[in-house]
């Protein structure tokens, strides 16, 4: 009797998914590059009759005031994209410097530091963002941005410092440690290579999280001002007109949440490339 | 100077328990010698102290002086230079001894580098790479080039402890230290990887401290053992006299269950 080995049919799944985060961030990074140089109307001005239906002219109709809602949604694409890297980046450059930190620290400023961040993660991301506005002068999308990054670090420190940890007592850092590896060339070399494939994935769910918690600000007025077109604020200008118009409000919530799993299925079929132990020989 | 490693009354201990109690020896250069006892005796934590790696919490005290420097106490940058130079470990575990995510290659590659720059010879990409087959080469691998381009888990067990070896050895150390490279292998690897450790220790003429509780295999690589219990050193002596004439109670129950081991596997009773 013979039996015949066949590869796992999970191989095949991984470039899908790859493919799919690729093309959907694509298209959103695409429209909001596009927006930088080209607009198909000019988004404050009138550009039609008052809540037009999708037409040929306008693609996902007009709102209330008239403006092209496809020329706005361009324009939220580029925020939602500039908020959602600026928040990572900030929150990531943060949160990993605390977290490896934390690893490294004596006991008691180690125990210290888990607790405030246990206390600052159990604040809701949206509260601290809205704190942080708040007490900025005035309200604009950096505020916004840096609110988002100082909420997500705490969560991004807490996962490092574990992770560190985690790699730390593996016996290849004390090999390294024996042949005369200093501590910052064993943290480069090392450690964040070896955290990174975890990281990412948490950092493509932070970006989900940020894009949606912008949006969340903007519809409370906190975000972007006027008259940046921020997917939150398209939503929530739609909201008085939602029965006879419902698409201004479906159009900008595709947009959030193709995005937010665009990102999350770029990051797996990322991480399972970078990571020579998923890939077959 | 002729002592590479002498340990006074080193005792490690944690939180108010001794783990190790007032251990005393000394190995000279190219000497061998091996440290035997059961798990949890405190073996693999004495290479530790004595290398001045002993994980946060664990306090060291008494003397340990490797190649003229004393470990105990000393700066983490005095340290640095002490390590990549008079000892190098290979471990019990050569899967967690790699990292998983950098090629073998370039794993050996960190250490020839650090090296030879102390050594005031900075080594560049090409003599690198060159230096790295041929410690490859050293260690015995099997078609070095495609080796150097693997990952650790591409590798077999016996491979990935040869690449720990070699990783151990670019570091040009007076000390190899084995703690228990054979473990975690089966037994025909075990003895290629024993006879590899002989013959590198006896051409580059390093001494060896060599930790096991697999008395057989000690009684053939080194000349002189140490048997800790609980942390405490219980009989030391030349292989032939320990083992052949023991003295305690424990050695004798050490020697006593390796015997009847070996009873077992030949089938009689």
């Amino acid at each position: 009797m013979t039996t015949e080995i066949v590869a796992a049919p999970q191989r095949q799944r991984r470039p899908l998914i790859l493919w799919a985060g690729l093309i959907l961030v694509g298209l959103h990074v695409f429209a909001g590059l596009l927006s930088l140089v080209w607009l198909p109307y000019d988004p404050t001005a009138m550009a039609g009759g008052r809540l037009e239906g999708p037409s040929f002219l306008h693609w996902v109709g007009t709102d209330r005031l008239g403006r092209d809602l496809f020329t706005q949604m361009m324009i939220g694409s580029r925020i939602a994209l500039t908020v959602g890297l600026g928040a990572v980046a900030i929150g990531a450059a943060i949160g990993v410097t605390l977290g490896i930190l934390a690893a490294f620290a004596t006991r008691w400023l180690d125990d210290a530091l888990a607790a405030t961040l246990d206390i600052l993660i159990a604040f809701p991301t949206l509260l601290i963002a809205m704190l942080v506005v708040a007490a900025s002068d005035t309200a604009n999308l950096w505020s916004a941005i840096i609110a988002l990054g100082i909420a997500l670090s705490a969560i991004v420190a807490r996962l490092t410092r574990i992770l560190a940890k985690r790699v730390l007592v593996m016996d290849y850092i004390t090999a390294a440690r024996t042949s005369g590896s200093s501590w910052p060339k064993i943290v480069a070399i090392h450690i964040l290579p070896n955290i990174w494939p975890t990281l990412a994935v948490n950092f493509a769910l932070q970006f989900g999280l940020a894009v949606i918690a912008e949006a969340s600000l903007s519809y409370l007025g906190l975000g972007a001002p006027p008259p940046n077109a921020s997917w939150g604020r398209i939503l929530q200008e739609a909201q008085g007109t939602v029965y006879t118009a419902p698409l201004g409000a479906i159009a900008p919530g595709i947009a959030l949440v193709s995005l937010a799993i665009g990102v999350n299925l770029l990051a797996d079929g990322l991480r399972d490339a970078i990571d020579p132990t998923r890939r077959s020989r | 100077m002729t002592s590479l490693l002498t340990l006074k009354n080193l005792s490690v201990s944690t939180g108010g328990k001794t783990l190790i109690h007032g251990l005393s020896f000394s190995l000279e250069k190219g000497e061998r010698l091996g440290l035997i006892g059961e798990s949890g005796s405190g073996k693999s934590l004495t290479a530790l102290a004595a290398t001045g790696l002993l994980p946060a919490g664990l306090r060291a005290s008494g003397s340990a002086i490797l190649a003229g420097t004393e470990v105990i106490g000393a700066p983490e940058r005095q340290l640095n230079t002490l390590r990549g130079t008079a000892a190098a470990i290979v471990f019990q575990e050569p899967l967690t001894a790699l990292d998983p995510l950098m090629r073998v290659g370039k794993q050996v590659a960190e250490p020839l580098a650090r090296r030879a720059k102390r050594d005031g010879q900075p080594l560049h990409s090409e003599a690198l790479d060159q230096a790295v087959l041929a410690l490859l080469t050293e260690v015995a691998l099997p078609d070095p080039p495609r080796i150097a381009r693997a990952y650790p888990h591409e590798l077999s067990g016996g491979q990935r402890q040869r690449i720990a070896i070699a990783m151990a050895l670019a570091c040009k150390p007076d000390l190899l230290i084995a703690d228990e490279p054979t473990t975690a292998l089966d037994v025909t690897t075990q003895a290629e990887i024993l006879a590899l450790i002989d013959r590198l220790v006896r051409e580059r003429n390093m001494a060896l401290l060599f930790i096991s509780h697999d008395l057989p295999v000690v009684a053939n690589t080194v000349s002189r053992v140490v048997v800790l219990r609980q942390g405490e050193a219980v009989e030391a002596g030349s292989v032939a006299n320990v083992f052949g004439n023991p003295q305690h109670d424990y050695t004798k129950s050490l020697l006593a269950a390796a015997r009847s081991f070996d009873r077992a596997l030949e089938g009689t009773p």
